[in-house]
């Protein structure tokens, strides 16, 4: 729970311009202490004093808490309440493009900021009385939406990647080492073994260094590589693979005239008008009794839920099927194009019956083999990663990004925790940096993680006169 | 009316309750089966603990009787947890069980207001939705209010291998029409079963074969009114059970009440029987055993850390394979008994129940365990049901950020228990602001605004408080108030080496408020929330949160139901102009 509607009074970061387009990406970081985090990543050109409580406009240099140079930007500071949330809010403009917008972000989220949940400025302007209901109902159905989409996002991040595996060994490691503190706080006549300070500095340490290695290798693999990511689905043999390649300009996915040759996902990054775009080609979706190429197809129904765009391919050479209805049905109307691939073949539907098939979402007719409208493709996903519904609905990597923030926030505890341990803080002391790690991976797998630790303090420990 | 409140029991919860309602000015009649076991200590003959000793001091700060009495009449006292840190520290009390029943019978006598009478209550009478009195075996009482603290008397049924018997604990009479009168009003009974060790004579013990555990040598008290820790104090002693303790009772687990079937209860995980902690840690070779004095008039001591309910046979032959206790005489043999609670998300904050108005439940009852816990929920119940008889909206209700009493009455009220439930420093998210040295800090004022602390507690704290301004200022303590000059000098101490840990969990308190403050109005119509999941409005409807907080805490409940609650509190408020 503490997530969602407890954190308002930290300092919150996203990146608040439509991913990686335009001259200038926006940073903005809200709540109390905003100005302190932008002091440390922001060194103004001139008057070097910050933290005037006024609206303030200035130009400087923008570094990583090292002092690290990462770009030239501008300083917007909007004391409270004279803000969208009514909280001190500074926003940092820098040079448009992910990676700047990206590095920036990060410096920010190391000096104590904490990544925004989808929705929380708005979130925060609500609570703090700034707009109104109807506004905020916006943000309720985000929510609403998001719960179900990020509970099964959770589990597979969970279950199937490294950083997840390391997150989960993370969270059952701190959660042994809190119930042992705890059985020995509370019941401190029962035959518990003590906990020596130096052995919890060790765990404490080690947990640390893990959290940072596998966020590190989420960010390299993920964040910074990653922009949006677009799905590419389809019935078998509609032309996929090929169309995966146009877009690359590069012979990638195999490429077969035999339905079902794409049997896993295949994702590389493209570059379309500046956006990194991570396109994921998936098996045909179709029902089928081979089991290795079910498999592919139970990812690619996943692929559209988590995908930012979808792009649902039709063979335009042959008669609509039932099967091209289900899956163009199964998008989200806001979120997908219809691609009627194969125009260098005689079209097998007129423009009028393509508008009904492809029922309110954009639709075009592309030939991946010769690349005639492929250009036109890239148009319309520019214009879909631009029109804003992607921040608003379904932005994956947001999700991916908050992750990783959970798992730093998690890191920076274990290490005050360390750091209580060998400078002789008492264990209650100690205890709370080890809670506040627990809760932030307690949000990844989504516990709480004061009955969890109990339960297992009388589990693992024979307590009790 | 015969009275403004009906306290029916007078075990730890009993007490604190009728004391508080006649402090505050309500005419109260105290009930109990037998007078001659007020706040019987039927189990461990100690008081306070981790978390426990907490609650002791804020009780005491408020206002109530335990701390008083547990410091007048403890044979021995330690502070525990002294190496790790002020947040845990905490006061672990020997008790006299006789002196402390008595201390706690005068305590009723002498309070004006306050009527006793030996009575079993078999029915609670409600008119309107509303608690109106009891009925007892001889006749009507009227009331405003009820208190129901029946412990585990209410059903009681005790267990020794294959005998057992409808009883409350040592064989005392145990209260059956009264659960049927309950059960009739609609409160679904559950089950809940603890346990008791064997005690034995004092004079049968090798001393020399167990390590003594003697007190502190300069002993504190429970009580912020300076009252001295009784004297001498009196030793523990620490053995421990072994290979032939276990072989015994393995072999003999069929028989063991907990293991054939006859209980169904549940039981508490961290008070376990020896016979549970053996199934549940077979790889352990020993486990401890505290022997305890029980008084200084008796030679009787208590097995701690034992409890069982094997037949006889067994606990003698099981007893005397232990270090210190071979030859050792049985007094009375360990038993199990099991007692009815009811649902406690069925309570308002206050202790009150949501079905009836008037009626308030405190104490085991509630599925709590320990003298403690009850006492504590006894003393926010009769405040409650004394505010309530002084018309008006009053409510007294700590929150979690405020004491433990919060916490507890927060658990019970939000999460419900489906245990025994126990107090633990581990269930306070606040617990660095939560210390035993400030309970007075924090409490004793909101005490003094309620009418429970009276004109010497207040002359008292105003001393302290200010000796602790002086120092925090690094002023001379004036003369008059010089007697708390090390208290003081300890209390700054601990807020200025811990300043950084303290601020970062007052961050969170704040935090934690906002949502606590955003009250729900009464009778808010949970259906009509159509952006509330359905599941999320069932759970809202049942446990009628009182504040946004604490329906972020109920079961079920997701984050997307409580934004969606916020949105309709919002538009309610907007509709309302």
């Amino acid at each position: 729970m503490g997530s969602f509607l407890m954190g308002s009074e930290d300092v919150v970061a996203a990146i608040s311009t439509p991913h990686g387009i335009g001259g200038i990406a926006v940073i903005k970081i809200s709540g109390a202490g905003a100005f302190d985090v932008a002091a440390r990543v922001f060194t103004p050109a001139k008057d070097r004093r910050l933290g005037a409580r006024a609206w303030g406009v200035r130009y400087g240099q923008i570094h990583d808490p090292t002092g690290e140079f990462i770009d030239e930007g501008i300083m917007l500071t909007m004391p409270a309440p004279h803000s969208y949330t009514r909280e001190d809010v500074v926003e940092l403009s820098c040079h448009g493009g992910p990676a700047a917008a990206a590095a920036v972000l990060s410096a920010v989220l190391r000096c104590g900021a904490r990544m925004a949940a989808p929705g929380e400025f708005t979130k925060r302007a609500f609570l703090n009385g700034r707009i109104g209901f109807e506004q905020a109902e916006g943000v309720l159905s985000m929510v609403n939406a998001r719960t179900e989409r990020a509970r099964e996002a959770a589990s597979r991040f969970l279950r199937g990647t490294a950083v997840g595996g390391a997150v989960v060994a993370a969270k059952e490691r701190g959660m042994m080492l809190a119930a042992a503190i705890e059985a020995w706080l509370d019941f401190p006549e029962d035959d518990v073994r003590p906990m020596d300070a130096e052995e919890i500095a060790t765990i404490c340490s080690e947990l640390e260094a893990s959290l940072r290695a596998a966020s590190e290798e989420a960010v390299i693999g993920r964040i910074l590589r990653e922009g949006l990511s677009v799905a590419i689905v389809g019935r078998p043999n509609v032309g996929k693979s090929r169309l995966l390649n146009a877009l690359l300009r590069e012979e990638r996915a195999i490429v077969a005239d035999e339905p079902g040759t794409t049997r896993d996902l295949v994702s590389e990054v493209a570059n379309i008008r500046g956006i990194p775009v991570r396109l994921v080609d998936s098996a045909g979706m179709r029902e089928c009794a081979d089991r290795v190429e079910a498999l592919g197809v139970e990812r690619a129904r996943n692929l559209l839920t988590e995908a930012d765009i979808v792009l649902a391919v039709l063979d335009g050479a042959r008669e609509l099927c039932s099967e091209d209805v289900r899956i163009i049905g199964a998008t989200d109307v806001k979120r997908s194009i219809v691609v009627l691939n194969k125009s260098d073949l005689r079209a097998a539907f007129s423009d009028d019956e393509a508008v009904a098939v492809a029922g309110g979402r954009p639709w075009l007719r592309v030939s991946a083999r010769t690349g005639a409208g492929v250009e036109a493709l890239e148009d319309a996903i520019e214009a879909v990663a631009t029109s804003g519904l992607l921040l608003e609905g379904g932005d994956q990597g947001g999700m991916s990004r908050r992750r990783i923030e959970c798992m730093m926030r998690a890191a920076r505890s274990f290490h005050d925790a360390e750091v209580g341990a060998r400078s002789g803080q008492p264990l209650d002391m100690l205890s709370i940096d080890l809670r506040a790690a627990l809760d932030a991976l307690g949000e990844l797998t989504g516990d709480t993680a004061t009955e969890e630790v109990i339960d297992l303090l009388f589990s693992e420990f024979c307590v009790g006169k | 009316m015969d009275y403004d409140v009906i306290v029916i029991g007078l075990g730890h919860a009993g007490v604190e309750a009728a004391l508080a309602c006649a402090r505050m000015g309500c005419r109260t009649l105290g009930i109990a089966s037998s007078l001659d076991t007020i706040a019987a200590m039927s189990c461990n003959p100690s008081i306070g603990g981790p978390a426990k000793g907490h609650l002791v001091r804020e009780i005491d700060a408020l206002g109530g009787e335990t701390g008083i009495a547990a410091d007048e009449c403890c044979l021995q006292m330690r502070m525990l947890n002294t190496s790790k840190g002020p947040a845990v520290q905490a006061l672990r009390a020997q008790i006299d069980k006789e002196a402390y029943s008595a201390r706690m019978r005068r305590a009723l006598e002498e309070q004006p207001g306050l009527r006793l009478r030996q009575a079993l209550v078999e029915k609670v009478l409600v008119r309107d939705g509303a608690a109106v009195g009891v009925t007892t075996e001889h006749g009507e009482i009227s009331a405003r209010a009820v208190i129901v603290a029946t412990g585990t008397y209410l059903g009681g049924r005790v267990f020794i291998g294959d005998w057992q018997a409808e009883s409350g604990p040592d064989r005392r009479p145990p209260s059956i029409g009264l659960a049927q009168s309950l059960k009739a009003l609609g409160y679904s009974l559950r089950r809940f079963k603890t346990g008791t060790s064997a005690r034995v004579d004092g004079r049968t013990l090798d001393y020399d074969k167990m390590a003594r555990q003697p007190g502190d040598l300069k002993a504190s008290g429970f009580s912020f009114m300076s009252v001295r820790p009784s004297e001498p104090q009196m030793d523990c002693w620490v053995t421990y059970t072994g290979e032939a303790t276990h072989s015994i009772i393995r072999a003999n687990l069929a028989r063991a009440p907990l293991f054939s079937g006859a209980i169904t209860g549940t039981g508490p995980r961290y008070c376990p029987s020896i016979e549970t902690k053996l199934d549940r840690f077979p790889d352990r070779p020993r486990h401890q055993v505290y022997v305890e004095p029980q008084g200084r008039s008796t030679t009787e001591m208590y097995l701690s850390g034992i409890s069982t309910s094997l037949p006889v046979d067994v606990q003698e032959a099981m007893i005397h394979t232990i270090p210190g206790l071979e030859n050792v005489h049985i007094i009375r043999y360990g038993y199990a008994i099991e007692y009815y609670a009811i649902d406690s998300t069925r309570l308002w904050p206050t202790l009150e129940s949501k079905d009836t108005s008037g009626l308030y439940f405190a104490g085991q009852i509630n599925g709590t365990s320990g003298y403690e816990e009850a006492a504590a929920q006894g003393l926010v119940a009769g405040v409650n049901a004394a505010l309530r008889c002084g018309g008006g909206d009053a409510r007294f209700v700590l929150d979690r950020s405020q004491a433990y009493i919060g916490v507890l009455i927060d658990d019970l009220v939000s999460k419900g228990t489906d245990e025994p439930y126990r107090i633990m420093t581990a269930r306070a998210e606040y617990r660095l602001l939560l210390r035993q040295d400030n309970a007075d800090l924090r409490l004793t004022p909101l005490g003094r605004a309620i009418g429970l602390v009276n004109d010497e507690r207040w002359r008292e704290f105003s001393a302290r408080s200010r000796a602790i301004e002086c120092v925090a200022r690094g002023e001379e303590v004036p003369p008059e108030c010089s007697r708390y000059s090390d208290e003081a000098a300890e209390q700054v101490e601990i807020e200025r080496k811990f300043s950084g840990y303290i601020a970062k969990q007052q961050r969170q308190v704040d935090e934690f408020r906002k949502l606590e403050r955003w009250a729900i109005p009464p009778h808010v119509d949970y259906s009509a929330m159509h952006r509330i999941s359905a599941e999320g409005r069932e759970r809202l409807a049942a446990a009628l949160p009182s504040s946004v907080g604490q329906a972020s805490r109920i079961p079920g409940v997701t984050p997307a139901d409580v934004v969606a609650l916020t949105l309709h509190l919002r538009e309610r408020e907007r509709a309302d102009g």
